[in-house]
């Protein structure tokens, strides 16, 4: 029985029939081999759908024997994407796709393959990804359509910007820049670029997090210590919410009910929780005497975050429902900063396993470590958005 | 019954005896247990400053106390007088439970200010990146091959004959041989600050690699403080001193964990610098 229905993307429409699940959670997973055809008119459409593919480890592109075959054709104005276990037989689904950017189809069909094998709501590519680079010399902020445009400078620093974050509309971009004696915040407006400055002149603000398009959870150490503080860009008010005099790093959790933050008060950085509604806080049952770096999964349910493991950052996650935790890179240079992609199923992090910081894509069980793209400079703190 | 009789007062007799004996030997006995190590008594002390630290109690001086009387403890048992060993190893306790409350009520007094912190206003308006363009000092009696170079970001001048005062890992004490540097640092700007009325001192705080880049920026900043504490006292006035942290991002010889895994590397960039700047 065919079942068809329709993702509406924009100007792109795509159909597709039945599934073809892997199971990514299994040790003994390997990934799929793929063999993509093309017509000449298909044929740079299927060359940015093979670059997407590339970078998530589920599947593999290979020259023959593929355990499926997929072939990209054009039918009218549909561009027409047909899986087969093999050749002669019937298709295990099909996927039509226009629009008149021949990225986004690309973007739209690599999403629906990657989809169509692991089972998951993939929704990755075509999305910005944001991040910080060296690329002249001083940490600036980037952004890029993921995988296919190019890099964009977004601000002209003066002189370095070590921390930012991105509303989760994209709409807004939260920076602090060192500013010859303070490190000041800004919150620039993505579109028009122009930025905004709180009356707050003094002191050092570290890691901004928006909690929302108008909360911004952010640490200000006043000249006493850091702690967590909430801006909110409507009301335009700024209140303390932690007292630990070196608290960090703070995120909400999606129901709105929890703070996740770093705190030093126990001597290195360990991760803590604060039930906002009656204040208790507790610090997470975790290994290891340096964890760090939490991001909240877009469920709630997880959060992936970094352990300092000898002289080298780790990245694990914890469940809140199991209350336990496992490793997903190690011994992978130093790998920092993890970030859940929006759709919850992959984490974005730094490594300099090659000597400079890269971007690398992961899944949550550590299944694959791709690297985004190589420039032979320092690139680090990476949002999909 | 008579004889049943007879042979219970002769028991009774004996039984006296026994229990005279029987108390001797209990008493010897009690005076024995004392001269046993009090491992209860130290196995609750040990659990309770287990659990002061778990919850954060650890920096305060109750703690610190009850940590001094468990040591005690320990020494006074290697030594075998158990019986002090037992009392130090109870006030300890005692401490550490202390601890943990006075902890908790901290905590609370944080929570209720937290939750009665009024939410102040802020202006938010348009504003340019800022960057106070460097502008370097001219300075008075200072011979200009004295001059090292510019500070990080140029913004003054380091001078030669100022010392760097470095720091132990993950630390922002100031050992010895760091205070004896910014002592001999102090003596040299009296004279610069006193010769050139417009200048102050900069004190930047840097880290080594290891670590988080916010976790180090905050290490940089509590390195720059400690060292201007020390400044203060050594009678240099507060508003000729500023400090800033740049965490990791600028080693003075870079050694990136895991590929470079160098100590005598690391041990240069856990520094703090002493810049002469504009007023």
């Amino acid at each position: 029985m065919l079942k068809v229905f329709f993702l509406l993307l924009g100007i792109i429409s795509l159909e597709q029939e039945e599934k073809l699940i892997i199971d990514i959670t299994s040790p003994k997973y390997k990934p799929v081999k793929v063999i993509l055809e093309s017509s000449k008119d298909t044929s740079s459409i299927s060359e940015m759908i093979k670059r997407n593919l590339k970078v998530i480890g589920y599947v593999e592109l290979v020259e023959s024997s593929p355990d499926v075959l997929l072939s990209l054709s054009k039918e009218g104005d549909f561009f027409v994407l047909k899986g087969f276990f093999g050749k002669g037989k019937d298709p295990i689904f099909i996927l039509r796709a226009k629009s008149e950017s021949p990225t986004a189809i690309a973007d739209a069909l690599s999403n629906q393959i990657i989809s169509k094998i692991t089972g998951l709501k993939v929704d990755i590519f075509g999305r910005k990804l944001f991040f910080l680079s060296n690329e002249e010399g001083k940490k600036e902020i980037y952004s890029m359509d993921f995988l296919s445009g190019k890099r964009e400078k977004f601000i002209q620093a003066k002189s370095f910007i070590p921390f930012f974050s991105v509303s989760p509309d994209a709409s807004k971009i939260a920076l602090v820049h060192f500013n010859g004696k303070e490190y000041s915040l800004y919150i620039a407006d993505s579109s028009t670029k122009k930025l905004y400055t709180t009356s707050i002149k003094f002191g050092m603000f570290l890691s901004p997090y928006f909690s929302d398009n108008d909360n911004l959870i952010i640490p200000w150490n006043d000249g006493k210590g850091a702690n967590i503080y909430v801006l909110n860009l409507k009301e335009k008010s700024f209140k303390k919410i932690t007292s630990g005099n070196s608290d960090v790093m703070g995120k909400i959790t999606p129901d709105g009910k929890s703070l996740i933050f770093v705190s030093g008060r126990l001597g290195l950085p360990q991760i803590f929780v604060k039930d906002l509604k009656n204040g208790r806080e507790s610090v997470l049952p975790l290994s290891g005497n340096y964890n760090t770096s939490p991001d909240i999964s877009p469920d709630g349910k997880k959060i992936v975050f970094s352990k300092l493991e000898g002289n080298r950052f780790s990245i694990y996650i914890y469940d809140f429902d199991r209350s336990e935790e496992r490793p997903i890179i190690t011994n992978f240079g130093s790998a920092e900063n993890p970030t859940w992609t929006p759709d919850g199923n992959f984490i974005i992090f730094s490594s300099n396993i090659d000597g400079d910081y890269d971007l690398y894509i992961t899944d949550q069980y550590g299944n694959f470590k791709n690297k985004i793209f190589d420039t032979q400079k320092d690139e680090t703190m990476g949002f999909l958005k | 019954m008579k004889d049943v009789s007879l042979s219970d007062v002769a028991f009774s007799k004996k039984s006296w005896f026994l229990f005279f004996v029987f108390l001797f030997i209990f008493s010897f006995s009690l005076s024995n247990c004392a001269k046993k190590i009090p491992q209860a008594e130290l196995d609750a002390a040990k659990q309770a400053l287990e659990r002061a630290k778990s919850v954060g109690a650890d920096k305060l001086e109750e703690y610190k106390t009850a940590e001094k009387y468990y040591n005690d403890a320990q020494s006074l048992v290697k030594e075998k007088k158990y019986d002090e060993a037992k009392t130090k190893a109870i006030v300890s306790k005692e401490f550490a439970e202390l601890a943990i409350k006075r902890w908790q009520e901290e905590l609370e007094r944080r929570r209720k200010e937290e939750a009665q912190a009024p939410k102040e206003k802020v202006e938010i308006q348009e504003e340019e990146l800022t960057y106070g363009k460097p502008e370097l000092p001219v300075l008075k009696g200072i011979n200009p091959n004295d001059i090292e170079g510019t500070s990080t970001l140029g913004r003054g001048y380091i001078l030669k004959q100022l010392r760097k005062i470095y720091f132990d890992f993950d630390s922002y004490s100031l050992t010895d041989k760091a205070k004896s540097d910014i002592e001999y640092n102090v003596g040299i700007l009296k004279k610069i600050l006193e010769e050139n009325p417009n200048v102050s001192v900069l004190i930047e705080g840097h880290c080594d690699e290891r670590g988080s880049n916010e976790y180090n920026l905050e290490l940089g900043w509590k390195r720059a403080q400690a060292i201007k504490r020390y400044v203060e006292l050594l009678g240099i006035p507060e508003d000729r001193i500023q400090t800033v942290s740049f965490g990791e991002e600028f080693p003075e010889d870079p050694c990136p964990p895991p590929q470079c895994n160098d100590e005598s590397k690391w041990s240069k960039n856990r520094r703090g610098v002493f810049v002469i700047t504009v007023k």
